[in-house]
């Protein structure tokens, strides 16, 4: 396997959940025949199934929609993912199912699990992910093609990060 | 690009929300869990042919697609009036016991383990499933990243993609089982059977060789006494995918039993409406809705493996069978009261469920061709019922005669729970909130009473960047909020 892994994550069906999925979509189209070594997923899961999907790649890229309140709707930012290495507070809650991204990461170092050297994480702010609906809202929407146009040249940073390169040939998606 | 750094308290406000209201004395008067509330589905679902349904329903949850799925395709199976063949039932039932698996191995070590490995007084920085690893061991967290891998395969073989399965279709399934496929799955059966045994040695080991632990599973604040629901087969015997569902009450009596095909649970099973959520209270029509209170004249029910092992005979295969009797004559006889004791029933279940599985992957009839009947009828109106991992599930559809679907019900899990749960956290909360003193173990007591239960949120499909947040919300007589604690 190996190279770079990017993976929207949401709800296909909980109208701004979804948005990690759509831009992913859109930056896949975007980059088909550019050669790059990268594989695109779109996926509904989190937590230790997230890192059974990143294990055996060189570098990942998560794009998901977040409730910061900090952002305006349809505004992307990356996420400090300090939390990964400094803290192990947010795997305590215990209220979902699941374990976190940050507990299920160390769970994978420590078992040695081949996880990636490059993690980095974008959030798109949604304005509303409690409602059963296949669009967007507005405000988010509208943002679309910027957000698409800022994830795609981070895509092209973490190729360039982990030294992966263009490679004729293998190139495309997956 | 803008960097933001994560307060986990200040994601998705509302989740997990925890209302504590005091009386004039200062001690708890009443106390409710607050579970998110998705809007629209049933909208979402109006005007879609009904054969969308188990791709659909599946995402209402991130954590239990699977249950969704088979429970929809069974609810399909009802509304065109049609009997799947032998080999895919065995086929959907193999597929689901993988699921059970999957979802109780990681409820088990991730989020019950730590209480008990480390100990509920612990530091919550450690309690977790690393804390779990650095004590027992690497070599044991490997084995449960495997076994979780092999359940994991083999829904991913039947089931046609990763997650969110698409094998279901009314009458059948879509894909069979190669010879090649079938050994395949008998040696990872024949794995998982052997690492259920270990994790209940392990329970033996470290819960039950430890009286502190047993006596707190037993203890008064984590106790209710409820009325009992699950899954049983033609012989009274725990079963995930179909059968009857079986109620006994308070004191270990059969009281309803209806089969999990059709829509016979409207005639047993109403729900109550609270003006604080749109959350439904479902409870038995029978006993009628007396408020949030148990005991053997309250309508309330309680579901998930503590009920299933009550509400059945025993299991159906041998050493989950020894394991039962085992459960029952150490924890004082049926029905088992002690919420805790979840923990323990839950694995149970994956032993059963490894038994199973294996079982059907050595079905010579497991790999024949014949996975599909042909509906011919025409669809009106379809429910079903299996075991989701955390409960009972109900799916219900109208439709009119082109299967466009015009009505949808669902009874989720975590919904047929949720008075039991908001009792819970006041029994739990009763025990160390007294005369307004209000104690930091509090959170921890609650965690504990509600997490047995493995609730469910429907929003726990995206999970970055971390869990939801716990906030209890402490009220004076007056209604005045005086406290927050948050984690």
């Amino acid at each position: 396997m190996g190279r770079v892994l990017v993976v929207g994550i949401g709800n296909p069906i909980l109208r701004d959940d979804a948005v990690g999925l759509v831009v992913v979509r859109e930056v896949k189209r975007r980059l088909e025949g550019s050669g790059l070594p990268v594989t695109f997923v779109e996926a509904s899961v989190g937590g230790l199934d997230l890192i059974d999907l990143l294990s055996g790649y060189d570098a990942a890229l998560l794009v998901d929609a977040a409730v910061t309140g900090r952002a305006a709707p349809g505004e992307v930012f990356e996420l400090d993912i300090g939390f990964l290495e400094d803290t192990t507070h947010l795997g305590t809650a215990g209220l979902s199912h699941q374990v976190d991204l940050a507990t299920a990461w160390k769970l994978g170092r420590r078992l040695g699990l081949p996880l990636p050297r490059v993690l980095r994480v974008l959030a798109v702010e949604a304005a509303d992910v409690k409602t059963f609906s296949e669009e967007l809202s507005p405000s988010v929407a509208e943002n679309l093609p910027r957000v698409v146009e800022a994830v795609t040249r981070v895509v092209r940073e973490v190729v360039a990060a982990c030294g992966c390169g263009a490679a004729p040939g293998e190139g495309g998606s997956g | 690009m803008k960097r933001v750094t994560i307060d986990p308290i200040t994601r998705l406000e509302g989740h997990g929300r925890i209302e504590i209201f005091l009386d004039e004395e200062g001690n708890v008067d009443d106390a409710y869990f607050q579970i998110v509330e998705l809007r629209g589905f049933e909208k979402f679902c109006e005007g879609r042919p009904a054969e969308e349904l188990p791709r659909i329903t599946p995402r209402i949850c991130g954590v239990c697609p699977s249950a969704h799925h088979i429970c929809s395709t069974r609810a399909l199976d009802d509304l065109y009036k049609v009997e799947p063949p032998p080999a895919a039932k065995k086929l959907r039932e193999l597929f689901y016991c993988a699921h059970m698996l999957h979802s109780h191995i990681a409820h088990f070590y991730a989020l019950a383990a730590p209480d008990f490995v480390l100990g509920p007084e612990a530091d919550p920085a450690e309690r977790n499933i690393l804390g779990v690893v650095a004590k027992v061991g690497v070599e044991i967290g490997g084995s449960v990243i495997k076994h979780r891998s092999y359940a994991q395969k083999i829904q991913e073989m039947l089931g046609g993609r990763a997650t969110h399965s698409v094998m279901g279709l009314p009458g059948g399934v879509s894909k069979g089982l190669t010879k090649e496929e079938q050994e395949q799955v008998v040696e990872w059966a024949k794995s998982e059977v052997e690492f259920a045994k270990f994790s209940l040695k392990l329970f033996d080991d470290v819960v039950l060789a430890n009286k502190a632990y047993v006596d707190l599973i037993l203890s008064d604040g984590y106790k209710l006494t409820t009325h009992h629901m699950g899954l049983v087969d033609e012989n009274n015997k725990v079963n995930f995918y179909d059968g009857f569902v079986r109620v006994v009450d308070t004191t270990g009596k059969e009281i309803v039993r209806f089969p999990a095909r059709g829509t016979a649970y409207l005639e047993h099973i109403a729900e109550h409406v609270e003006p604080w959520t749109y959350l439904k209270f479902p409870y038995l029509k029978a006993k009628g809705w007396k408020g949030f209170v148990d005991g053997q004249d309250s309508g309330i029910y309680r579901v998930a493996p503590l009920a299933r092992l009550n509400a059945a005979d025993g299991m159906a295969t041998p050493a989950a069978q020894e394991a039962y009797e085992k459960y029952f004559e150490t924890l004082g006889g049926k029905p088992v009261q002690a919420t805790l004791a979840n923990h323990w029933a839950r694995l149970i279940e994956v032993l059963y469920a490894a038994e199973r599985l294996l079982e059907l992957a050595e079905d010579s009839e497991i790999t024949s061709d014949e996975i599909r009947t042909l509906p011919t009828e025409t669809p009106d109106e379809g429910a079903a019922v299996i075991e989701a991992p955390r409960g009972t599930l109900f799916h219900h559809y109208k439709t009119d005669e082109r299967g466009i679907v015009r009505a949808v019900n669902l009874i989720v899990a975590t919904g047929n729970n949720h008075a039991a749960i908001c009792m819970s956290v006041k029994k739990a909360a009763q025990a160390v909130i007294k005369k307004g003193k209000v104690t930091e173990g509090l959170l921890n007591m609650v965690e504990m009473a509600f997490r047995a239960y493995d609730p469910c949120f429907g929003c726990a499909t995206h999970s970055l960047p971390g869990e939801m947040p716990l906030v209890a919300n402490i009220y004076d007589h007056e209604g005045n909020l005086v406290r927050t604690l948050e984690r």
